[in-house]
């Protein structure tokens, strides 16, 4: 028995050694005569269904399975037409008119018409709509003005918003305004499925269509023969997750995978190096990590100190060490990548006299005691939370500020700094939508500051920002509205309610075999326009 | 057949007592589950509808009942995450988790056992003190770094991520997720040796700590048994010394071993997080560890309970064990 399972195991062994044929290339787990790419990345996506996506791991499948009705340009954050060929704005603002292209098909072969439309975006807005099931996040966060929309004929569709709302356009270019197959959703509901159906067997009109989902194990798409767009050339995109970042880059390295994001930060730079793979950079990317001083509590309430304590830091050191190399220093909260960054603020170098004189005036000669908070978790806009807090102390200590690093795990570490109940906090945001309003409105007006769901954890309430703020959201001349946000930036700058940090540097890295991927300021992985050699 | 019985009863208040236990305890974990799918853009009322949506605004008697009362139709309830069905997910990952413990139980008891005996035979030899520094290795090294020192000897020849390769999947269409068992009742042999060549390298890392414990057991209980006086009376009868050793010698050896590898079964059918993790293995160990770092508390409750009523039952069958190996153990019998 034991000879015959030594046997069994022996073989196996030998069975499992690849011969050379199917190692070059990058050609395991792939069926032969297809074009099979292959992607790795650190967790499984939760779903399918755009309008309940809150994950960047379901995003990544979402963009390349549904279309939207503008997208992204490659490469940038403007907009332009994708199943909505043209668009109006009526004179008061509140009412936009879509164009929808000609030919555009489901994967199911229904038309992408202006029910479908309707359909994507009532079932969000409307509690009573039949297929109103889930939380609708982003809907609530970013379609709050839509009041109704409407299919005046098969290629039309009507919003109409209750105010004039200037990020509208740029949100409806985001996955969770992605179109929806209302046929498939009527289908499975026949079929008797419940609210899940549709994350099993979701059903767009994008470039890939989707195949098979084994959680933890595969998520396979298939080329979208009609699509608009032109057939992708890629067969198949198979989604792997694999949780462990080295083990990964280990797989790619391989050839078993022929791209992947989440790399260590420390392994980029040996990366470089290497002779089959590519990196793919972009640095800044559209993101910030950021120091939030609680304003409600002294000494916080007081700019000098907040002034103060960002004199204490030297952001290039940040940057450099903690970030290794991959981050650029932060003047303002909005990153230089979002149109409306104010260039002409200049930098904050360290200085600690004139730190320590700021804290004198305040009435702290002697500094004081604090607490600096960071979560237990790396974040895309912060690799490594507690050594940068342990950076925070050292650096504040030199002007006499004693700051105890409070550490906690992430959903308690929102839940309390929502709150208030911090000192100083460490958080970060990604552009959504690649439109300044969404940094800065979000993060620094004084409409996000309610207590206990605060997106503003700096819980900063000036009123000449917020309507500054208010006014650039419903102001469509673009370069008037650039102004409006130069000058509320100018006036952050100087009230100081958080210290932003560094803008993060996106990194894919794809196997040199893998043609026409360019990667994207607001972080989507399209692959309608990648090959493989 | 009447203490089997008793002893499947007598499992029930245990997993009553378990069943109590993590729902408390998973609602004790700092943070809650509306706030992780929300994440950094909750609005207070948004968090308030997902936690009505799910019960948890509900008293936790009320909250409890309910639970049972499900559990009690077989009803795992649905994932807070991925709105899927948790039996179904866990028919998914949970034979990926059995197929990996048992292969890394296999390995250890073939390996370990044997390496023990040797050992035993001659005590304090080069073999015996290497056998046993090894086996001290392999308790402490983590399973992790195990993993990595594999998969950067050996990971161009053999797979390490997933349990086959696709195309190889695609062609052999399993119908359950038990790839081996399936593959070898089909006697579909490339399926089988793909699945196997897989597994061998998580497996092997898995059984480090099972393998060392298996080990050093098998050695000390040796020892004691090749002291006692029957064994010096075959030896004098002059039976071979392999009849001695296999025969004699090991058969009463055994209940000490047994129970440490069905000990160890138990913590390795629990989901080896680290190893599912290094390998990309889609058990249970991953499954769970995830949930709980996204506080979806059905899928925890369930992972817990499937973990306990997994290690009670291999109790058990060890305990039945004994009366197989040594006629004089009567079970149920109390003197």
């Amino acid at each position: 028995m034991i000879r015959t399972l030594a046997a069994v195991v022996a073989v196996a062994l030998l069975a499992g050694c690849p011969g050379p044929d199917s190692q070059g290339g990058g050609t395991v787990g792939t069926t032969p005569g297809l074009k099979t790419f292959v992607f790795g990345r650190g967790q499984e996506s939760v779903t399918l269904d755009p309008a309940n996506a809150t994950d960047g791991e379901s995003v990544k499948v979402i963009v390349n399975v549904f279309d939207t009705l503008v997208r992204y340009a490659e490469g940038s954050t403007q907009v332009e037409p994708c199943l909505a060929t043209s668009w109006d704005v009526s004179e008061d603002r509140l009412t936009w008119t879509f164009t929808l292209r000609e030919g555009a098909t489901f994967h199911d072969g229904t038309p992408v018409d202006a029910e479908a439309v309707v359909f994507t975006m009532e079932r969000q807005r409307d509690p009573a709509h039949e297929f109103h099931q889930g939380e609708f996040v982003y809907w609530k966060d970013q379609f709050g003005a839509v009041e109704k929309v409407e299919a005046p004929d098969a290629k039309t569709v009507v919003f109409r918003l209750s105010e004039p709302f200037v990020p509208f356009l740029q949100n409806l270019a985001m996955f969770s305004a992605s179109i929806v197959s209302p046929a498939q959703f009527k289908q499975l509901k026949q079929a008797g499925g419940g609210e899940e159906a549709f994350t099993n067997a979701p059903v767009g009109s994008g470039p890939f269509k989707f195949k098979e989902w084994r959680r933890n194990e595969a998520l396979i798409l298939e080329a979208y023969d009609d699509y608009w767009g032109g057939r992708p050339k890629l067969d198949e995109v198979i989604f792997r997750a694999i949780p462990d970042n080295s083990s990964r880059l280990q797989l790619l390295k391989k050839g078993e995978l022929h791209g992947m994001d989440g790399i260590n930060p420390a392994d980029v730079g040996a990366l470089e190096e290497e002779a089959e793979i590519e990196l793919h950079t972009l640095r800044p990317g559209s993101n910030t990590a950021y120091l939030a001083f609680n304003n409600l509590k002294p000494p916080f309430d007081d700019a000098r100190v907040r002034r103060a304590c960002a004199l204490a830091l030297n952001l290039d050191k940040i940057a450099s060490s903690l970030y290794y190399g991959l981050a650029v220093p932060a003047k303002n909260l909005l990153p230089p990548t979002i149109r409306g960054h104010n260039d002409a603020l200049p930098a904050r170098p360290q200085d600690r006299e004139g730190a320590k004189k700021l804290l004198a005036e305040a009435g702290f000669p002697d500094g004081f005691e604090t607490t600096v908070w960071t979560m237990t978790n790396p974040r895309p806009y912060m690799p490594q939370p507690s050594k940068t807090a342990q950076y925070v102390k050292n650096a504040l200590a030199q002007i006499g500020v004693k700051a105890e690093v409070v550490t906690k795990e992430w959903s308690s570490y929102l839940e309390e700094v929502e709150k208030a109940e911090h000192d100083m906090a460490f958080m970060g945001w990604s552009s959504d939508n690649g439109d300044a309003d969404n940094f800065l409105y979000v993060l620094l007006s004084k409409d996000s500051t309610e207590i206990g769901s605060a997106s503003n954890i700096s819980f900063y309430r000036s009123d000449a920002v917020t309507e500054l703020l208010v006014k650039a959201r419903q102001e469509f001349d673009l370069s008037k509205r650039d102004a409006l946000y130069q000058e509320a930036q100018a006036l952050i700058y100087e009230d100081t309610p958080m210290i932003p940090l560094v803008h993060n540097a996106l990194v894919i890295a794809m196997r040199k075999s893998v043609k026409g991927f360019k990667i994207h300021p607001l972080n989507e992985l399209r692959f309608h326009k990648v090959d493989l050699e | 057949m009447r203490y089997l019985l008793g002893r499947l009863f007598s499992i029930l208040p245990v997993l009553l007592g378990v069943s109590l236990l993590v729902f408390l305890l998973v609602r004790a974990i700092p943070g809650d589950p509306a706030r992780n799918i929300a994440g950094e853009r909750a609005s207070a009322e948004l968090i308030e509808q997902i936690r009505a949506e799910h019960g948890f605004d509900r008293p936790l008697p009320v909250q409890y009942l309910t639970f049972m009362g499900r559990l009690s139709r077989g009803d795992f309830g649905t994932s807070i995450q991925s709105r899927q069905s948790v039996s179904g997910e866990i028919a998914r990952r949970f034979p990926a988790t059995i197929e990996l413990a048992l292969s890394a139980i296999l390995l250890a008891t073939l390996i370990g056992v044997p390496l023990g005996i040797a050992a035993s035979l001659r005590p304090n030899s080069f073999l015996d003190a290497g056998s046993m520094a090894a086996a001290l290795l392999g308790v402490s090294v983590p399973v992790f770094c195990l993993g990595y020192v594999l998969i950067l000897a050996v990971g161009d020849y053999l797979p390490y991520a997933g349990r086959m390769d696709e195309a190889v999947l695609r062609e052999f269409a399993p119908r359950t997720s038990f790839y081996v068992l399936e593959a070898a009742l089909r006697l579909n042999g490339r399926a089988l040796f793909n699945a196997l060549s897989h597994l061998l390298l998580p497996a092997l890392a898995l059984s480090s700590v099972p393998l060392a414990v298996v080990a050093r057991i098998t050695r000390s209980s040796m020892l004691e048994v090749l002291g006692q006086d029957y064994v010096r009376t075959a030896k004098a009868k002059g039976l071979s010394q392999r009849a001695v050793v296999l025969k004699h010698a090991l058969r009463n050896a055994l209940i000490p071993i047994v129970t440490v590898l069905g000990i160890q079964t138990g913590y390795l059918l629990g989901g080896a997080v680290l190893t599912e993790t290094v390998f990309s293995w889609p058990g249970m160990g991953w499954f769970v560890v995830q949930a709980i770092g996204e506080r979806d508390y059905p899928v925890i409750q369930a992972g817990v309970l499937l973990f306990a009523t997994t290690f009670v039952l291999v109790n058990l069958f060890v305990d039945l064990a004994y009366s197989k190996l040594d006629p004089r153990v009567q079970l149920g019998v109390t003197k």
